[in-house]
């Protein structure tokens, strides 16, 4: 079967290379396409017969460039994970994970006179995590006011940076000792925006879902988007929030689930907000740009960095 | 020369982690010295020095104002103090009259004399905000610097001032220009002080000039918090590295300008090292790598994951990429032409230099006052003589015209330097010993002199 379909997407490529007029070149080349396609099928069909599986297609991210701080799991990186593991057990966050305090955010604007997309932003956000407030910084620096910030109790603070109009940036600081992430932000939908109302928002504490940061700096960043929510979630509100990490975005996304009668499948319904966020420094130190030790950053080196499409840091 | 299991480069790190390094040409060995399942992020290593000259003696500082001196012999940690002393982290640690000498951030720098009773102890306050402290190898003299406190030196003996140094003129606005003494680092074979700056300068200061406070020579690197500083085996060359994770080296000569640019880093240069009988520069960086750069090619040799933030690095001084010097020595005499081949072109080049490098460090050291050399480096500068005399058989009497000619420059050069310290540096050395490093040169002093154009 396959020869004979061979046969004839050879006879039409010949036909094609022969033709003499335009028109005449583009009827045969849509035979020619259409052959092709057959020909393809009928060897896929044939595979299948002999009991072969169909292959993976090959993606940008399985087929990623191999990252040094990605351990295998194996006896010879067992002193390497154990150090990676003692290291995490011990930072910043590790208060956090032990359940020692209960987060409070603070969320503030970059202006004293935020556009009405951003405020509607914050306002999402404080629907979010739990134990959140907004504030309006009339201009007070933020350097010097962390002091005040943790004086107040607050275990983390955002910062909306927006410019034209709409949100773009968001900086997000651990307190009192760091670190300090500044994240650009896209594609922002609010609830309004996605026709949802505040009223289906409960305020039950939700589900934090972090999805495929595999790199020490991706286990970092995850870490630190989880401690801006209550270590224990109300399952009684069935809400979720997910952190997906695709290539290096991070899209969140909000979600009520509710199980069918098997208990199988979920039925999800979005609430809002909806954004993507992308790492561009970490800073050792709560947020000082000028004179901060960064862990990681990009900006001045990005074609230094980014040599592949398939070079990933998350 | 160390044994080929010893390691040649110790790591500290910012979760307690205690690293050796074991560097060759062909392999790099990393391993914990402290054992991991004790490390934490709560005492983490904030300074690496050695205690004595054989470099046997290693000391260690942690936070929480502690010290732990770990034995390069024995390889085990002899001791574990508490040198509990004014307020914040130590910032600087080192050996002096066999007591151990420690600052920290409030600006209290202390000799522990732990053979004499705790009121003769000397303890001195140095100013606050301290961020580095430096002891001079072989003299009384360390160096302190912070945040609005600016670089001094003080004689251990006395506990006195002997030089602080004055800051620069206001700017053009009559605005006084900020201080922040981040790294400080003594100039090989002169009494000169560079400091670097997290308000982006590099400044040497020359102590011995008692009516000039203020710099010899100031370097600005404009928007760059510079974060550390370390010298080089040619003197005129110091290495600074940056808070976001960029190294230059800055050319001392002339007035002064940063030349090359070392790529590679994601984060933070914490640290940087350079060995003196190699041109390699190696440093660690928060971003959890440690990286070997070539100084002239300015290529990125060696990256290792090496999973904590990294904060310190110490190298031995008769560090060298050949780890059994001595077998391969031998070959040399018995094979002479075979071994060569063994090199890539590129590392004989620079073994060639390097050669070169160490016959000029060999007539500084003659004239410095660095009395106590051990009986095993003159055993290798015994062995680098018979190695020339090798090639010079090989290549015939041309090369050894090349040599003598230019033994004659040195010591022209060091008379020079004597006569006037400040002259224009650009003359025929550089051409002969390093081709790369001046055709760079040239190409970087075009760029600059369009920047400057532009700025203009």
């Amino acid at each position: 079967m396959s020869e004979i379909t061979e046969a004839k997407v050879e006879r039409l490529a010949e036909k094609v290379s022969i033709a003499h007029t335009v028109h005449r070149k583009r009827v045969v080349m849509k035979d020619l396409l259409k052959a092709k396609k057959k020909n393809k099928k009928v060897a896929r069909q044939l595979r299948r017969k002999c009991g072969e599986k169909p292959q993976v297609p090959k993606t940008l991210e399985n087929t990623r460039e191999p990252d040094a701080t990605v351990l295998d799991d194996n006896d010879e990186n067992a002193e390497r994970l154990e150090e990676v593991n003692r290291d995490l057990d011990t930072d910043e966050f590790c208060s956090y994970f032990n359940c020692e305090y209960e987060p409070k955010v603070l969320i503030t604007y970059s202006t004293s006179m935020p556009s009405r997309k951003t405020r509607r932003f914050v306002k999402d956000l404080t629907h979010i995590i739990p134990n959140s407030m907004q504030f309006l910084r009339n201009g007070a620096a933020i350097k010097k006011n962390v002091s005040k910030v943790v004086a107040n109790g607050f275990s983390d603070m955002i910062i909306i940076n927006e410019d034209q109009k709409k949100p773009n940036g968001m900086i997000i600081s651990h307190l009192p000792e760091g670190p300090t992430a500044y994240f650009r932000l896209s594609s922002v939908k609010t609830t309004k925006e996605l026709n949802m109302k505040y009223d289906e928002i409960t305020s039950h504490r939700p589900e934090v879902i972090l999805n495929n940061f595999s790199t020490r700096l991706g286990n970092g960043v995850a870490r630190m988007l989880g401690a801006l929510f209550h270590y224990s979630p109300e399952f009684k509100g069935r809400r979720a929030v997910t952190f997906h990490n695709q290539r290096d975005f991070i899209f969140f996304r909000h979600h009520r689930y509710q199980f069918d009668k098997q208990g199988k499948r979920a039925a999800l319904m979005e609430l809002g907000p909806r954004f993507t966020i992308r790492l561009q420094s970490l800073q050792k130190g709560t947020f000082d740009s000028k004179f901060g030790d960064f862990e990681w950053i990009i900006a001045g080196r990005r074609h230094e960095m980014e040599t592949s499409r398939r070079r990933f840091f998350l | 020369m160390t044994l080929a299991d010893d390691y040649n480069i110790y790591i500290g790190s910012s979760t307690g982690a205690f690293k050796g390094v074991n560097l060759s040409k062909d392999k790099c060995i990393i391993k914990n010295i402290q054992n991991v399942k004790y490390i934490t992020n709560k005492a983490s290593v904030l300074a690496l020095n050695w205690g004595n000259v054989e470099e046997s003696e290693l000391l260690i500082a942690y936070s929480g104002q502690k010290i732990k001196i770990y034995d390069t012999d024995f390889k085990n940690f002899n001791t574990n103090t508490d040198v509990s002393f004014g307020e914040g982290d130590i910032v600087g640690v080192s050996r002096y009259d066999e007591c151990i000498l420690t600052a920290v951030k409030s600006g209290d720098v202390k000799l522990w004399r732990y053979k004499t009773e705790p009121d003769q102890w000397t303890n001195f306050n140095v100013g606050p905000q301290l961020e580095c402290m430096k002891h001079n190898k072989h003299s009384n003299i360390i160096a302190t610097g912070g945040k609005e406190n600016d670089l001094k030196l003080w004689d251990l003996n006395t506990t006195k001032n002997i030089f602080s140094a004055k800051n620069v003129k206001p700017d053009e606005f009559d605005l006084r220009r900020p201080v922040w003494v981040n790294g400080i680092s003594f100039l090989p074979n002169s009494d000169k002080v560079a400091v670097c700056s997290k308000q982006g300068y590099v400044r040497v200061y020359d102590p011995k000039i008692t009516t000039q406070r203020r710099p010899v020579l100031k370097v600005d690197i404009p928007d760059v918090a510079l974060s550390c500083i370390t010298t080089t085996n040619q003197s005129h060359y110091v290495i600074v590295g940056s808070t976001t994770g960029d190294m230059m080296a800055v050319d001392l000569r002339g007035k002064g300008k940063p030349c090359y640019k070392y790529k590679g880093f994601a984060g933070c240069v914490k640290d940087i090292a350079c060995p003196l009988n190699e041109n390699l520069i190696l440093s660690v960086s928060l971003d959890r790598h440690f990286r070997v750069h070539d100084f002239h090619s300015k290529k990125l040799l060696r990256k290792d994951y090496m999973q904590s933030r990294l904060t310190s690095i110490l190298v031995r001084s008769d560090f060298s990429l050949e780890n059994e010097t001595k077998k391969e020595e031998q070959e040399h005499s018995e094979e002479k032409g075979d071994s060569d081949e063994k090199y890539d072109p590129e590392h004989f080049e620079m073994n060639q230099v390097t050669r070169e490098n160490y016959a000029e460090s060999k007539t500084n050291k003659n004239t410095s006052d660095y009395d106590d050399e051990s009986d095993i480096e003159i055993v290798d500068e015994i062995d680098n003589d018979e190695d020339k005399q090798d090639e010079s058989e090989e290549d015939g009497e041309e090369e050894g015209e090349e040599e003598a000619s230019e033994n004659e420059y040195y010591t022209e050069t060091d008379e020079d330097e004597k006569e006037n310290e400040e002259d224009d540096g650009e003359s025929d050395e550089g051409d002969e010993m390093f081709p790369l490093a001046n055709s760079n040169k040239r190409k970087l002093s075009s760029s600059d002199a369009g920047k400057n154009k532009k700025s203009k």
